[in-house]
């Protein structure tokens, strides 16, 4: 039986909600995969308040397997907290993050790794052959990844794909909540982290149902704009309120101008003047949110700078670093 | 006595937020119940100064029973806060809450002792109840629309009687008038609750009627607590839906005056109805606009907030 070290190189994580089935397959998996090459790793699963035995199938795995461990929460929590679960409690120096629903698989794990080792801090994985429903998940994953590329800046090709490996020094500085994972790469990108995307393997759900429907579309949406809020108040918030403060203040300027024409023609201007105004007050009303930001930010206790500083420690590249971060 | 779970010391606390006749006599009351229950028990009452004649009883109380405690705020902050302080200086693995004037029927205390089981938090729920029917309504429907909104399913929240694990209160922080909802703030941290049915008491069947600012309160306390525990992470979600059906009532409304303004040619500029709609939109764009900065509060602690709350973590040991 293969003793655990204190620190291992690797940690696997992985969280099941409602996964009797397919916990043991997964293990066998990412074992099959890993115990061929020499990486020393830890596998953390992650209960996420099942419903169902997986919790006492886990037990009974962790008995057999010393390089496992079960983190149980106490109820469902949802796929983001329990990711962020297991990047706290991981001990190794690398993270691997995947399904716990054996669509992922494992063996793409050592061909991450060596992408990883050619200078990227996080490798993502792209399902290219999906195998999904067209209708109700290819194609609005396709539309999202475009949208949030588009927004975010960061083109990457599939968001969604929870198969992602991160250098843990980096990641476990990372601000990670709510339905957060699909945009890691967008946030990582603030701090000038290196990102690179390669094509993994994509099976169908062998067991159990899809969790995931469509009403997603309006909260990738909601998040989307949650996102682009975030990356511009780290940077420069008074700019990116200001920006959009544009919109109105414009909509009461087009109106001031039939204002004149009206007053020229002698007509009521009583309602063209309010609606002129009503717009003046949202473009005021939005750029003192900008200055509410600031504030925030500042009063916060997340510093992107150290996040970018010890992102550029990683590499011994600060100098390249800071100039990205000036540019 | 209780056979399902085990008691190293009880602390009962009583935030005595309200009057009733004979606090001396309520607290003997007690006291003969709970001494049954478990060998070590502690009393704590929380009362403040704005109640002087109630304090005195009480401190006068306190000198004769070396086993309870009196804690004297300032202010009356609410029972959540009154019954916070009171657990900071407990050191019962359980907690029993009493109210201030009988709720329930005394004797059936040990029930909730007995049906706890594997939950956090048992919870008295007055039944039978022996007051008028408005009454009734009144707690019928407060726990109706809760439950609506939540998705939990209690039916007496307004209920003082509690016994709760010390691990809970340590955890839920709680203010004001949250009190009554200490099961969905605990529920939000894991922990479970159950519902007990003790007999009402005589003494809780007065009617009960409140200024309809009252009644405002409780329902802005039901919005809030629905807030902070189902969006506590994501503001976007909630302002946005609002915000959202805000601007999209004015969207619809601007095109219905297009159309009758390019088809029908009814003049568009002088009509009121522009005003309406442009205020449907700019309130839909500020709602959403405070959503963005409550998401940025969240991000910007975002290392201080846990999500998740763990049982146990099994394997590995160090």
């Amino acid at each position: 039986m293969p003793k655990q070290k204190l620190k291992p190189t690797l940690s696997v994580i992985a969280p099941l909600y409602n996964e009797e089935e397919s916990v043991i397959h997964l293990h066998r998996a990412i074992r099959d995969a890993l115990d061929s090459t020499d990486i020393d790793y830890e596998i953390l699963f992650v209960d996420d308040g099942s419903k169902d035995q997986t919790v006492e199938v886990c037990k009974t795995l962790t008995e057999q397997d010393p390089r496992l461990r079960l983190i149980q929460f106490r109820k469902n929590y949802g796929q983001t907290p329990a990711m962020a679960a297991g990047i706290d409690n991981a001990r190794g120096e690398i993270l691997v993050t995947m399904d716990g629903d054996l669509q992922n698989d494992p063996s793409d794990i050592p061909m991450m790794l060596d992408k990883l080792e050619e200078g990227y801090d996080i490798v993502v994985g792209w399902r290219h052959n999906r195998q999904d429903k067209l209708l109700t998940r290819k194609i609005p994953s396709m539309i999202a990844n475009r949208l949030i590329g588009s927004v975010t800046g960061v083109p990457i090709k599939d968001n969604g794909c929870s198969l992602k490996v991160y250098r843990a020094k980096i990641m476990q500085q990372m601000p990670f909540y709510n339905e957060m994972h699909r945009f890691i790469p967008a946030l990582l990108s603030v701090s000038g982290t290196r990102i690179a995307e390669v094509k993994v393997k994509h099976h169908a759900r062998q067991f159990g149902e899809s969790k995931y429907g469509l009403s997603r579309i309006y909260k990738v949406l909601l998040d989307l704009l949650t996102i682009k809020t975030i990356l511009s108040v780290t940077s420069h918030p008074t700019a990116w309120f200001g920006k959009i403060s544009l919109i109105p203040f414009a909509i009461s300027l087009f109106y001031s101008f039939f204002i004149l024409a009206q007053v020229a023609n002698g007509d009521n201007i009583i309602i063209s003047l309010s609606v002129a105004l009503i717009f003046l007050s949202l473009g005021v009303f939005t750029i003192s949110l900008g200055f509410l930001c600031e504030l925030i930010y500042q009063k916060g206790n997340l510093r992107i700078d150290k996040l970018a500083l010890s992102t550029a420690m990683t590499h011994g590249h600060i100098n390249s670093i800071i100039t990205k971060e000036q540019q | 006595m209780n056979n399902n779970i085990s008691i190293n010391k009880l602390s009962v606390i009583v935030p005595a937020y309200e009057r009733t006749k004979d606090v001396a006599q309520l607290f003997k009351e007690y006291k003969a119940q709970c001494d049954k229950l478990c060998p070590k028990v502690e009393y704590i009452y929380v009362v403040s100064t704005e109640q002087e004649s109630l304090t005195e009883e009480l401190k006068l109380l306190q000198e004769q029973n070396k086993d309870m405690k009196l804690i004297i705020l300032n202010r009356n902050y609410g029972e959540a806060t009154a019954i916070q302080a009171a657990f900071s200086h407990c050191s019962g693995d359980f907690i029993l809450t009493l109210p201030p004037y009988k709720q329930v029927r005394t004797e059936e205390l040990v029930k909730l002792f007995e049906e706890i089981g594997d939950s956090d938090i048992a919870l008295a729920k007055r039944w039978p109840r022996l007051d008028s029917k408005s009454n009734q309504y009144q707690t019928k429907i407060f726990n109706k629309m809760l439950q609506k909104l939540s998705g939990l399913k209690f039916d007496d929240v307004g209920c003082g009687v509690r016994l709760i694990k010390a691990e809970v209160l340590k955890e839920v922080f709680m203010y004001g008038d949250q009190w009554r909802f200490l099961p969905l703030l605990s529920y939000q941290l894991g922990y479970h609750s159950t519902e007990v049915e003790l007999t009402q008491a005589g003494e809780d069947t007065h009617k009960r009627f409140y200024s309809p600012g009252v009644y405002l309160r409780r329902l802005l306390d039901l919005l809030t607590i629905i807030f902070l525990t189902k969006f506590n992470k994501k503001p976007l979600r909630f302002f946005g839906l609002i915000g959202s059906s805000s601007i999209l009532m004015g969207i619809f409304g601007l095109l219905y005056l297009s159309f009758e303004k390019l088809i029908l040619d009814v003049a568009m500029a002088d009509r009121p109805a522009l005003v309406l709609f442009s205020l449907f939109i700019v309130l839909g764009c500020q709602l959403i606009a405070i959503g963005l900065v409550g998401e940025t509060v969240i991000f910007t602690h975002s290392k201080e907030l846990k999500e998740y709350r763990i049982k146990e973590i099994i394997g590995q040991n160090e």
